[in-house]
């Protein structure tokens, strides 16, 4: 599966014109040649290929053609770490939020209590994050002076790049937590704990509670995944040193290391978002366990 | 002595369309330890009518907006949702149509078995778990202890049926409401369910309200029938009465329809027409369109409910045979 | 209370006897004020991005230096850029590069996941096994970063962009379809038609994709702004549309450079981009809830 998407990666980049040694300025052609050598560029394709495959089994993403003498993995480490938390953070508040609002409305549809938060969601869908972010560095850390504009030093630093990426998820929770709600609490099982005279709360999270996530839960792998591709704005608008801003960079760089590194990396987290996606729905729905 | 004492009860639904009278006038006694059948065809309000009574019916579009339902004395009608709770399932317990769709399938046995315990009595753990292995035995499920730690998807459809009725007996309730109990069955497994209801009634001594389309029904399990229709109780009278001699046309049309081994049919007589909009319905006997009987008299006027000198047994009719 | 909802059926159904599915779905559409409105201003739209070279007086080019940024004025209705250029005029070139992506990937990703969701559901057995299996593989990759390694090795191409953004979508596309045809293919009545000796070409035309339709309409409607909002996306990183022709996307990047000093620039491209999402998710509900009654309504 990995090894289908590296060699796609791979060809694609490779076979793309233009190379991560193009500048302006002709490059004299030994030093060209050096470089070229250092790296295995003058080597045929497959070899080049064959070279790449033996790395990566080893773990080895190869050195980076633009930043000199760091490796993949080296700019993996240090800038994981950061996209991690925030990517961590994002999922976290879309989840919170978006489940809570979700269920809040199912509690009690056609009110206020219904209407407000899905007007909310419905613009929370509308509103790419690349205008979401700016408007609320603009109220909030310039009008107001609660955050920094940018940045990544301190803790409060992580509050807004983590509300910008995570409203659109919220609003999509929001919307499938009320909408698996709203069907179970339709159910005659529903009726059934009524009519044993349960209270409207173990009503609620203990019968309705397993049901009701599950369209969101299935959400969860999507949401993962835009919040990865998100990311890439996120960091570019708030200027953090994340490994999505590095991504994009080097896609404009052609450094074809990390470029195939990192869309790597990121297929593997997102392959195992998946698995803990399926686990999640074979806890939550027991029918599922037994077939 | 009467457990239940229903009086003029009307619960309606306030749609888009209108209002759709689903009960209109309806009432009922329950005697301690006897079973009530309520009969009619899908939409006659017979399921709104008890679920009115547990504060089970959908507000808003549903209110009730008459009646009385005294129970023991206190008017179900007029207690808060608290003190409904504590009614529900510790002292009137209900049984679903749909064993399928009845039992939460997220959640095990054991849980929705015996949390009505946890709700309504300070048993521990093990006393609930304990009671509710007995229960499960009790209707008849083989390997209790260790199936009750079982999802329902892991039972058929007719011990799922006597999952639930082993759910609504493990309170030791007063009165039992079971809704079209074997209606989603198979016609085998309707036969064991109401063997084992038929049996659990002699061994536990509680009133039933048990409501059907289902005349067989009735005839095994029922000491006294109500007949409903559009809404009204059109004839109610002891098993026996009804069965023998039916005094509603409505009723009449009903008994005629079932098919007899005695009797050779070339078809099956049928009641012509169908049951009114709700939404609809005009001044007039609510069974005038479709009576075979109909006088001028049935469309002007609605009757009201005429006794029979001999017993308890009335009939919503204008010409009942001894009117 | 089935017996309450049994009746509160028919009493709704009532007035529309007599109507075919079409009709019956065309009526409740048309009751849903959101969905009508939201077409209404989606056509005005449309025409006045199909039109826009007629309607302004202005290029969406020529730079006027001396003018500068001025705020919306009886001439500039949105005001101008920092480089004086119209922008309302540039807001309605973006609407025909933004609609344009939009309709246009949504057509790929129908062509591509009609024909996988129905091979895959109507052969069955082993295909469909591998045919899933695939599809679940590729559910799981990070396409946008695909289509960012794509955008830069060819070089900003727009027509790539449309092609690229409808092939990443197509995968739920294909899923819901194969979920119908499964669903229709245990149906009495195809079972009727083969019986008589119907060829299967004419099954899956007669009897197939009339039941099809409505789920694939609803979802083209939602796939739709999806789409817009992904040019938009790539444009913002300087992967998509390039000066001087302008997209929703590269307006509202400017007009978050100017945030601060020019706001009609970010105010006036963001708010037309959040209608026109706005309205296609209205109308992709209001298709959901006309055409398939049962699953909302609650």
């Amino acid at each position: 599966m990995l090894w289908i998407l590296a060699t796609i990666t791979f060809f694609m980049v490779r076979c793309a014109p233009g190379g991560p040694f193009d500048t302006d300025k002709p490059i004299p052609p030994e030093i060209l040649k050096n470089i070229q050598a250092k790296y295995n560029l003058d080597q045929p394709m497959l070899v080049q290929y064959g070279h790449y495959l033996a790395d990566l089994v080893r773990g080895d993403l190869g050195p980076s053609f633009r930043y000199a003498n760091r490796t993949v993995n080296e700019i993996i480490a240090e800038t994981l770490p950061v996209s991690a938390q925030l990517g961590l953070l994002g999922f976290l508040f879309a989840l919170s939020i978006g489940l809570i609002s979700g269920m809040l409305a199912s509690s009690k549809p056609n009110s206020l209590r219904d209407y407000v938060p899905m007007g909310l969601s419905l613009l929370g869908v509308c509103m790419p994050s690349f205008v979401i972010g700016p408007l609320l560095v603009l109220v909030f850390a310039l009008w107001l002076g609660w955050f920094n504009t940018s940045g990544w030093e301190e803790a409060s630093d992580r509050v807004l790049p983590a509300l910008t990426l995570g409203i659109m998820y919220a609003a999509y929770f929001s919307r499938l937590a009320r909408v698996g709600f709203l069907d179970i609490l339709h159910q005659d099982f529903i009726k059934t704990a009524k009519a044993k005279g349960l209270s409207a709360g173990r009503i609620f999270f203990r019968h309705a509670f397993k049901g009701g996530v599950l369209p969101a839960t299935t959400f969860g792998g999507l949401a993962m995944s835009g919040i990865v591709c998100g990311s890439l704005v996120v960091e570019t608008i708030f200027n953090i040193p994340g490994l999505g801003r590095f991504f994009v960079q080097s896609a404009m760089n052609r450094d074809y290391t990390l470029v195939i590194g990192t869309a790597l990396l990121y297929a593997t987290l997102l392959l195992i978002m998946n698995l803990v996606v399926d686990i999640a729905y074979v806890y939550l729905d027991p029918r599922v366990r037994h077939d | 002595m009467a457990v239940l004492d229903v009086k003029n009860l009307k619960t309606y639904f306030y749609t888009r369309e209108g209002v759709v009278k689903a009960v209109d006038d309806f009432s009922f006694t329950l005697e301690m330890g006897m079973t009530l059948g309520i009969v009619g065809e899908s939409g006659s309000g017979k399921s709104v009518s008890v679920c009115s009574l547990l504060g089970l019916i959908p507000k808003p579009p549903g209110r009730i907006v008459a009646g009385q339902a005294l129970y023991r004395g206190n008017d179900l009608l007029q207690m808060s949702e608290s003190q409904l709770r504590r009614v529900r399932g510790k002292k009137i317990a209900m049984i679903f149509q749909d064993p399928m769709t009845s039992l939460n399938p997220y959640l095990r046995i054991a849980t929705q078995l015996t949390e009505v315990l946890a709700m309504h009595t300070d048993m521990t753990a093990s006393q609930r778990l304990a009671r509710g292995i007995e229960c499960m035995n009790l209707v008849g499920i083989p390997n209790a202890a260790s199936r009750i730690h079982d999802y329902p998807h892991q039972f058929s459809g007719g011990m799922r049926q006597r999952v639930m009725i082993a759910m609504a007996l493990i309170t030791d309730p007063d009165i039992l409401i079971a809704d079209e109990p074997t209606t989603a069955l198979d016609v085998t497994i309707q036969a064991q369910i109401l063997d084992l209801l038929v049996d659990l009634q002699r061994k536990i001594r509680m009133s039933v309200i048990i409501i059907t389309h289902d005349l067989g029904v009735i005839a095994r399990l029922s000491d006294r029938v109500l007949i409903m229709y559009a809404g009204n109780k059109v004839e109610e009278g002891a098993a026996d009465d009804i069965f023998y001699r039916p005094q509603h046309p409505y009723t009449q049309g009903l008994l005629r329809s079932l098919p007899r081994l005695d009797v050779e049919h070339e078809e099956l007589p049928s009641i012509a027409g169908s049951p009114p909009d709700l939404v609809l319905l005009k001044q007039g006997c609510v069974f005038a369109p479709r009576c075979p009987q109909r006088q001028a008299v049935c469309v002007e006027d609605r009757p009201i409910p005429i006794k029979r000198a001999s017993s308890q047994h009335t009939a919503k009719c204008h010409w009942s045979a001894d009117a | 209370m089935t017996d309450a909802a049994y009746k509160l059926g028919l009493a709704g159904k009532g007035e529309e006897k007599g109507t075919s599915l079409w009709m019956d779905s065309y009526y409740r559409l048309k009751k849903n004020k959101m969905a009508v409105v939201s077409f209404f201003y989606l056509l005005l739209q449309a025409a006045a991005a199909v039109f826009a070279p007629l309607l302004v007086q202005f290029s969406y080019e020529e730079t006027d230096l001396v003018l500068g940024a001025v705020p919306p004025n009886a001439a500039h209705w949105f005001g101008t850029d920092d480089l004086g250029r119209d922008l309302f005029t540039r807001t309605l070139y973006g609407a025909r590069v933004s609609l344009a992506i939009g309709v246009l990937a949504a057509f790929v990703s129908v062509v591509i996941g009609i024909a996988y969701g129905a091979i895959s559901g109507f052969i069955g057995g082993r295909t469909d096994y591998v045919m899933q299996r695939l599809l679940e593989i590729l559910y799981a990759m990070p396409f946008m970063l695909f289509v960012i390694i794509l955008m830069v090795m060819v070089g900003r191409n727009i027509y790539v962009m449309f092609i690229a953004l409808g092939a990443i979508q197509w995968l739920s596309m294909a899923r819901i379809v194969r979920g119908q045809v499964i669903a229709l293919k245990r149906m009495e009545y195809v079972d009727a038609a083969r019986a008589i000796g119907v060829s299967n070409l004419k099954i899956i035309f007669r009897h197939m994709v009339p039941n099809v339709m409505g789920p694939v309409i609803v979802y083209t409607t939602l796939t739709v702004p999806a789409v817009v909002l992904e040019e938009a996306f790539l444009s913002f990183l300087g992967l998509g549309v390039q000066e001087p022709m302008s997209s929703w996307g590269t307006l509202i990047n400017d007009g978050v450079a100017a945030m601060e000093v020019y706001p009609w620039m970010l105010i006036f491209p963001c708010s037309t981009l959040m209608l026109t999402l706005l309205a296609l998710n209205f109308i992709g509900d209001g298709l959901r809830d006309a055409l398939d009654p049962k699953v909302s309504r609650h």
